[in-house]
């Protein structure tokens, strides 16, 4: 089972950028993209076409960020928490937004962590391969 | 006939009502003097109270009736009153007393007369009295002077006169009573209306405060979403920018000649200023928008926090940092750090080109009260600038020469404003500056 990331983002922008840094990370991390809540929720429930992951199993970290169209990433991250399969995985709220309302909403939903999102690239890129690197080499993952 | 000329109309009417009561009650009062005391006198002393009652009787609800139909002056009542009084003084003194009932009496119609009708009328009443006492001593009348003790015939004129005067007492104490009455129902009502009004302005002062205090919380919210949406949706492509820009350099950077590079290096370093503008502004709108909470703030704490936060974000440069201790003040600590945080970060940047860089903070006596003090020797400014120093945006240096965004020394002058205190700054070129401020308790 490969270890993998899952990129919860609907802008195209900040999910190349994302995905650029990850790719450049050393343990070379597999991203997965979800563009919104709904494939997002599918993709970690095993339901619809995103079922059964190809046996990749859950990812070792959700990276979340909570402007989403439809649904908002506080409440996808209430779901992820709501069920039984997922409510130990590691989710990082991944955001551009410091305002102390989404940080408290965040955390009552259940975050494990939250990001801000630098503007500066190489701040940007370094931050996410940290993020990487912690969760899928450093972090012990729930059994 | 008009509104008003009806009004007028009634106006004069109730003039002239007056008028004839005023007369009428000029002429019983002078008609009724002297036999005033003596009816009273030989009543008494006959002990024939019957003729006495019976009159005072039929006189009340005849004058009673008279002075219901119009309005007596207040004077008028007043007058009825005092003759009341004195006439039953007078008869209790004549009874049992030295004094004369009928010279007693005298006196009083006069002060009666007096407060009736002014004291011109008094002197007329006077004279009048005078005028019939003569005659009576000449003989003409008999029977009225009482001072001669003659027996008294019990004729119709002394009844006459005396029906009248208690006719008169009478309507004057139906009068006042109702007078009284009136008087105090008004003001009854006065109180009530007033008490109405008052009442109701205080509900539609608070009814004015609460939609106030609506608004205001709705243009609050209105910042703050504002605020939000600046923090993120600026910053999403703001994002974007820089990090293409950089994906570009970094991969393409063979493929750019130099001044490719350069123009690519423009790009990344103002969308790096744009977010940092961002992060002020927001800085900016935050403070404006929280609530003051004040408390005991020790400033040289704060002051040596934010020099030792400087030393380790840039550990290669020797700058004497001085700070008083024990520099107390009453204000909200958060705000208050961003206002030391921007003093001392500009002190620190505004001496890197110097030789002998030195940033002290301390208290210093401002007219008395105290103020506090960051001073650098700097670059220092143009004092004919001075004025511009704490508006937004506003610089004094270039860009190239200093990094800044100016909005830092907006923030503390808001802040500063908030606490009642002042802020201002005094300097020279390559003279260093010093910037002052006071946080009035």
């Amino acid at each position: 089972m490969e270890k993998h990331i899952l990129l919860v983002e609907d802008n195209r922008d900040d999910e190349t950028l994302a995905v650029r840094a990850l790719e450049k990370t050393e343990i070379g991390a597999n991203v997965v993209v979800a563009r919104d809540g709904a494939e997002a929720l599918d993709y970690l429930s095993a339901k619809g076409t995103r079922a059964l992951r190809s046996g990749s199993g859950l990812p070792s970290v959700v990276l979340l960020d909570l402007q989403l169209p439809k649904m908002d990433g506080a409440e996808v991250l209430k779901r992820i928490r709501a069920s039984e399969s997922t409510k130990y995985l590691p989710v990082v709220v991944f955001t551009s937004s410091g305002e102390p309302r989404d940080l408290a909403r965040s955390y009552q939903s259940g975050a494990t962590s939250y990001v801000r999102k630098p503007v500066d690239s190489d701040a940007f890129a370094r931050t996410t391969q940290q993020i990487a690197h912690y969760w899928l080499s450093i972090n012990e993952p729930s059994p | 006939m008009t509104v008003s000329e009806r009004l007028e109309a009634t106006a004069e009417l109730d003039r002239w009502r007056a008028q004839i009561l005023q007369w009428i009650l000029l002429i019983s009062t002078v008609l009724s003097l002297p036999p005033y005391g003596f009816a009273i006198q030989i009543a008494v002393e006959d002990g024939d109270f019957i003729p006495l009652g019976l009159s005072h009787v039929v006189g009340f609800f005849l004058l009673a009736s008279i002075t219901a139909m119009g309005r007596l002056p207040f004077r008028a009542r007043a007058g009825i009153l005092v003759g009341i009084f004195v006439l039953a003084g007078g008869t209790i003194l004549a009874r049992y007393g030295p004094i004369s009932g009928g010279r007693l009496l005298f006196f009083a119609a006069v002060a009666q007369a007096a407060v009736f009708f002014g004291f011109r009328t008094a002197a007329y009443v006077l004279a009048l009295t005078m005028a019939i006492l003569s005659l009576v001593a000449a003989g003409f009348i008999t029977g009225y002077f009482p001072e001669t003790g003659q027996s008294f015939s019990h004729g119709w004129i002394s009844w006459a006169t005396a029906g009248m005067t208690y006719l008169f007492l009478a309507g004057g104490v139906v009068a006042s009573v109702g007078f009284i009455t009136q008087k105090l129902e008004e003001s009854w009502c006065t109180c009530r209306e007033l008490l109405r009004e008052v009442r109701s302005l205080n509900e539609e002062l608070e009814e004015r405060v609460r939609l106030r205090t609506a608004r205001l919380a709705a243009v609050n919210s209105e910042l703050e979403a504002f605020a939000y949406s600046v923090s993120h949706d600026l910053r999403t492509p703001l994002r974007a920018i820089h990090g293409f820009s950089r994906a570009l350099e970094e991969e393409y950077h063979s493929k750019l000649d130099e001044t490719g590079k350069d123009y690519l290096e423009r790009v990344i370093r103002a969308s790096g200023r744009m977010d940092t503008l961002i992060d002020d502004l927001l800085e900016l709108s935050r403070v404006t928008r929280s609530p003051l909470e004040r408390a005991e703030i020790d400033l040289s704490q704060i002051a040596r926090d934010i020099g030792e936060e400087l030393r380790r974000g840039n550990p290669s440069r020797e700058v004497s940092f001085d700070v008083e201790s024990e520099v107390k003040a009453s204000g909200d600590e958060r705000l208050v750090r961003i206002v030391l945080q921007s003093l001392l970060e500009n002190a620190w940047k505004f001496t890197s080109r110097c030789d002998d860089p030195a940033v002290a903070f301390g208290r210093i006596d401002v007219d008395g009260a105290t103020g506090f003090r960051v001073c650098d020797n700097g670059i220092g400014f143009d004092m004919n600038y001075a004025g511009r120093l704490f508006m937004p945006f506003e610089r004094l240096h270039s860009d190239n020469d200093f990094e800044g965004t100016g909005i830092g020394l907006a923030t503390a002058q808001r802040v500063v404003a908030m606490h009642s205190g002042r802020i201002w700054a005094e300097g020279a070129p390559d003279g260093g500056a010093t910037f002052t401020f006071t946080l009035p308790s």
